[in-house]
């Protein structure tokens, strides 16, 4: 009777780890008014033409990396203080649920702008960007491997471009 | 009379037909020497067989919590989100505009620790000049 009490005891209790994900703020908050929500799933990325392609239409500051295994991308974005509020503090429990590293912290003009990204081995397998103004709060997490290094020549500011 | 040396190697049957067809009477502690052992034996049988039902009982129960699992992690099993666009044009656009904001928002912060350095060469050129 212990072992089963046991047993049963130790299922249910990693049913109760399943941290939160970028997934699931997305569909949370994709549902609500007042809400901008965009997935980009991998087969939608691949018809967008890979990271090649976006490299030769962007004018992105030098930030594309190059992105494999791409998983998904999730971009919510609100004008509504409530909802303001409510996003970030989730993105920011989000964050402090996994192991999200902080790379850059930036404010700037009334807007405060995290970088985050999760390391699996030697690359990131999760990226976020959380920026935060006085009447908008911004959510882009792009999920794929990115190798170390690619985001290091990034950082050091010599851009791909 | 037997030897106990045949006797050991009888089969409890023989042992039965022998003891019916035979005159002689066991002793009184003998006789209950032997119901006890017998008891004993079936005692022993009784607690394996019960050892026996418990476990194909526990075997059961953990077979039927096992595919309970899987069941639910069936029913939980994430569906696959739609995708936002159904036009890769539109989907583009918004995929530049994603890393276009992460771009500047990293170049800004470069940019401020560009500049915060260039503020620590000042303090370190007037300790280089103190130390000459």
């Amino acid at each position: 009777m212990k072992k089963i009490l046991t047993l049963l005891t130790l299922s249910l209790a990693s049913l109760c780890c399943l941290a939160q994900n970028g997934r699931d703020l997305y569909e949370k908050f994709s549902s609500y008014e007042n809400v901008s929500a965009v997935y980009i799933s991998p087969a939608m990325f691949k018809m967008v033409g890979g990271m090649q392609a976006l490299e030769e239409q962007t004018d992105a500051e030098g930030f594309i990396p190059d992105i494999k295994e791409f998983r998904g991308m999730y971009i919510i974005n609100s004008e509504n203080p409530a909802i303001c509020d409510e996003l970030y503090g989730e993105a920011v429990e989000l964050l402090n649920s996994r192991k999200y590293e902080l790379l850059m912290e930036a404010k700037d003009d009334g807007e405060t702008v995290h970088i985050y990204a999760c390391y699996t081995m030697d690359y990131i397998s999760s990226f976020i960007l959380l920026a935060r103004e006085i009447d908008e709060v911004s959510l882009i997490i792009i999920d794929g491997k990115i190798l170390q290094k690619d985001l290091d020549t990034m950082m050091s500011g010599n851009p791909q471009k | 009379m037997k030897r106990i040396e045949d006797i050991e190697k009888m089969e409890l049957s023989e042992l039965e037909t022998l003891a019916e067809l035979s005159d002689a009477k066991l002793k009184e502690e003998s006789a209950i020497e032997i119901e006890n052992a017998l008891a004993c034996a079936m005692a022993l049988e009784e607690e394996k067989r019960s050892r026996r039902q418990k476990k194909a009982a526990f075997c059961s129960l953990a077979a039927a919590l096992a595919c309970a699992c899987v069941a639910v992690a069936v029913l939980l099993r994430p569906q696959p989100l739609e995708d936002s666009f159904t036009d890769p044009a539109q989907a583009r656009e918004y995929v530049l505009q994603a890393f276009d904001k992460i771009g500047t928002s990293m170049d800004k912060g470069m940019r401020q620790a560009g500049k915060a350095s260039k503020q620590l060469e000042k303090p370190a050129e007037i300790i280089q000049k103190i130390y000459r």
